[in-house]
């Protein structure tokens, strides 16, 4: 294998497992897998660090297995988030078309951008995502590319994922102490969502929902872009918690109880089952009927709170490509039916992930998100020039950049346009 | 004298409004209404109306969406507020689920309250059939309401049809719902009235009708002659309306006001008393007691029950054995009553007459009320402190110990006002069997 030095370390800290994946872009520019890690994690909750040198011991073993299976020394890390304090905001700038003859050009493209990026947000922040939605003229027709067009007002929607620049800021300092360079930080709600859909999905409209221990995050995707994202802090250690606390055992007891035999869905005809438990100095048995609906009503509430955030925005009506579950949450049976109840639409497990070439035992729902970091940091050039303890404004600084950019870009593009070779 | 009103928001609220004034002309509060819709405005009788979002809507409605209806009062919020300014007692009333009556509610709710009058919203819950979008609605306009108000009862429309029987015509489901309303405005007018042998005022109504709770009810029973205490506690316990409690024994907190002649004895009080404590042994008890001058072989009995504190609202308070996961218990047939013929509903809520008390602007009480020592004023202290009756009962784990478990080191995550890392069953309170 020719060793190039284009190759990132996706990583998650995941509240139960660990896991890195060593990848990079093969001569075609297909992401290629070339070392995976995987632990369990200890010291983490709901997507926070709690406890720091568990967390650093662990991150140092998965990140020996992933070297030590590429045979690359990990350097340049692209980084899944994820934790209650993620959400998503669409921010709209809007701008009168300067000249008389209502033409659209770049300096009314470099206004509204201007605008677009005037926001408050709370302090410490930390702005993880800018994704410019469609260019809207007077308020009707929608575009990627208005320079040229006629129109007397011009918007630009974006969409602000941000989350608290503390909370972030803990993980990123940890890998810095170990001298690694933490080159991309991305939201594993979007970052799942660039491994599970397909381009017709995207254009359609598709929800991805990342059922994670700590963690369910989601995003919304529509005409090709992401329209909504954000994180809930509930994820599978409350179904544990919540069958812990109903059928009084402990933590432990209730994720092995949890595994062998919970389900999303019951119903209040069927004969109950009792279970022995597994431990060898107990004679206790355990109600599966109860068990399944403890499970059932918090995977239900779940699911539920994701809607409710989606009605917030107006997105719920839009979900026309139905919606995809990943992540270890989604291998709980029946979940795909629970999931179509709540939301209304077909919805479907992504038991396979849209990467090509993977081998079968990371083409798994648990590494949608990890594979998607690194996916995305590879679509995404650019770095996160993002210093957490520094100023609370960055957000100006980053989308000031992407405009600079995405100028940049439709300068190339119209000079290429103009000199077809 | 307290000076009340009663406001009738969005479509329901002016109807019901509208119907009070007429049907009960002996009340002698002001009646006021508010509404985005001006036809429906216009044509409701009332004492004084406003218009919402006059400017805005062109006359028409909200369109059942409450973040609209909420921007429209905020341009009322000077005239309402200079309205408010001497009222003591302000009785909400509104149907949730719609426009205006969800969303203007809680906004208004709390003008009022800086202006410093105590506010009690008597809501009407939409049909099963409206649909599940609208009632979702409700229910979050519910949980808004009951935390912006000093006091909520709801009352559920679907609870009318049951009682009185699918076959009722829609009319008088509607107005037996107006006459609930009434009932419930003049059991918390009396409950609060002076003077009174026993006093209740309006931090403890507060305190049991205040915010969020799993159930919530205000029920009168009046029974007249020989053994009326054991008859009045038999008919709350046989009641249909109460038919939904069919677990007393969850109940935390009630209000309960007893009316009657001056010759009531120690003894039909201690029956009454009694017969409620055995029945909700865990409740937290507000007694309350009126002497009526023109009563004589008569008491009435007015309870306020509250059940849950904090928690999401149920439909019915039924015990975990007989529960179903799903939110929307249908009425159960064996409890529907033939249909009841016109005019029932001035003859089902007999006795409920405004009191002298307080009817007289000067506040002066035309019955002669006596205090001092007395065997019954003694007893009635006696049962003065609220008794608190603390047993763990399986298969419900008890709230006040809410272990965070696994969770404890990290912030809690909040939603609604709920702390989602409680487990989703506790807060709901729904399994079939016992753990």
């Amino acid at each position: 294998m020719p060793r190039n030095s284009g190759y990132l370390l996706g990583l998650e800290i995941g509240v139960r497992y660990l896991r890195a994946v060593m990848a990079d872009l093969d001569p075609v520019g297909r992401l290629r897998v070339l070392g995976v890690g995987e632990e369990d994690s200890e010291g983490c909750r709901k997507g926070d660090i709690v406890d720091v040198p568990k967390v650093e011991a662990g991150i140092r073993k998965v990140i020996a297995e992933a070297e030590q299976t590429s045979d690359l020394e990990a350097r340049r890390i692209a980084l899944c988030f994820s934790g209650d304090h993620v959400s998503g905001f669409t921010h709209v700038g809007s701008h009168p078309v300067l000249s008389s003859s209502h033409v659209i050009t770049s300096e009314d493209i470099r206004l509204v951008t201007r605008n677009a990026r005037t926001l408050s947000l709370p302090p410490e922040s930390y702005v993880a995502h800018i994704v410019p939605q469609l260019f809207c003229l007077d308020g009707k027709t929608h575009v990627a590319n208005p320079i040229g067009m006629l129109a007397k007002r011009l918007d630009l929607a974006t969409l602000i994922v941000y989350a608290n620049q503390h909370r972030v800021g803990t993980a990123v300092h940890l890998l810095k102490n170990m001298h690694l360079d933490v080159h991309r930080l991305v939201f594993k709600g979007i970052a799942s969502a660039s491994t599970v859909v397909t381009r017709d999905q995207e254009e359609l409209g598709v929800l991805v929902i990342d059922l994670g221990a700590g963690t369910s995050d989601f995003s919304f995707l529509a005409q090709g872009k992401v329209k909504y994202a954000a994180a809930v802090g509930v994820g599978g250690d409350h179904v544990t918690n919540d069958l812990a606390c109903a059928l009084k055992v402990s933590f432990d007891e209730a994720e092995k109880l949890k595994l062998d035999y919970g389900r999303a869905g019951w119903s209040p005809s069927e004969t109950d089952e009792r279970v022995p438990l597994e431990a060898v100095d107990s004679e206790r048995t355990v109600s599966l009927k109860i068990l399944r609906q403890v499970m059932t009503m918090r995977l239900e509430e779940t699911f539920e709170v994701i809607l409710g955030d989606l009605q917030k925005q107006g997105l719920d009506s839009l979900i026309h490509a139905g919606v995809i579950l990943c992540g270890g949450g989604s291998r709980v049976p029946h979940i795909e039916d629970l999931a179509s109840r709540v939301f209304g639409r077909p919805a479907r497990v992504a038991r396979t992930l849209n990467v090509q070439g993977l081998a079968p035992e990371i083409n798994r729902p648990e590494f949608a998100s990890v594979l998607g970091a690194v996916k995305f940091a590879f679509a995404h050039p650019g770095k996160n020039k993002e210093s957490f303890g520094g100023k609370a404004n960055s957000s100006f600084q980053i989308a000031a950049k992407w405009a600079a950019s995405w100028l940049q870009r439709l300068k190339k593009k119209n000079q290429h346009d103009s000199n077809p070779s | 004298m307290k000076v009340i009103r009663i406001l009738g928001l969005g479509g329901a609220g002016l109807k019901i409004a509208s119907y009070l004034k007429r049907n009960h002309p002996q009340d002698l509060w002001e009646y006021w209404g508010a509404d985005s819709d001006e036809s429906a405005l216009e044509s409701a009788q009332l004492d004084r109306k406003w218009s919402i979002g006059a400017k805005s809507s062109r006359g028409l409605g909200s369109g059942g969406d409450p973040e609209l209806a909420r921007e429209w009062v905020e341009e009322l919020a000077s005239d309402l507020n200079d309205a408010f300014k001497e009222v003591d007692l302000v009785f909400i009333l509104a149907g949730l689920g719609g426009g205006i009556g969800g969303g203007a509610a809680a906004r208004i709710s709390r003008m009022a309250t800086a202006q410093g009058a105590f506010v009690f919203v008597l809501c009407a819950l939409p049909f099963d059939c409206e649909g599940a979008r609208r009632s979702r609605q409700a229910r979050d306009a519910m949980r808004e309401l009951s935390l912006a108000a000093d006091g909520l009862i709801p009352f559920q429309n679907q609870r009318a049809l049951s009682v009185l029987g699918a076959d009722t015509p829609l009319k008088d489901a509607l107005e037996c719902v107006s006459e609930k309303f009434h009932e419930a405005i003049h059991g918390l007018v009396g409950l609060q009235a002076r003077p009174a042998m026993m006093e209740l005022d309006l931090a403890d109504i507060r305190s049991v009708a205040h915010g969020s709770a799993t159930f919530r009810t205000l029920h009168c029973e009046t029974a007249e002659g020989e053994d009326r205490p054991a008859r009045l506690v038999e008919n709350l316990k046989n009641s249909a309306w109460l038919s939904s409690i069919e677990d007393w024994g969850r109940i935390d907190s009630v209000l309960v006001g007893i009316e009657g002649g001056e010759s009531i004895t120690m003894r039909e009080i201690d029956l009454i008393m009694e017969g409620l404590q055995s029945s909700m042994p865990k409740a937290r008890v507000f007694p309350g007691a009126h002497m009526r001058s023109d009563w004589s072989e008569k008491t009435r009995l007015t309870l306020l029950i509250s059940c849950g504190s904090g928690l999401a609202w149920e439909d019915d308070l039924v015990s975990p054995a007989q529960n179903e996961i799903s939110h929307w218990i249908p009425a159960s047939p064996k409890k529907q009553q033939p249909p009841v013929s016109e005019g029932w509903a001035r003859q089902a809520l007999s006795g409920l007459e405004a009191s002298p008390e307080w009817r007289s602007e000067e506040g002066v009480s035309t019955g002669a009320v006596t205090r001092g020592s007395s065997p019954i004023l003694e007893f009635m202290t006696s049962i003065k402190s609220p008794t608190k009756v603390e047993t763990m009962d399986q298969p419900l784990l008890p709230m006040d110990i809410p272990s965070h478990g696994r969770f404890e080191k990290s912030e809690p995550t909040l939603r609604m006002g709920e702390d989602l890392d409680i487990p989703t069953f506790i807060r709901r309170r729904k399994l079939t069997d016992p753990i």
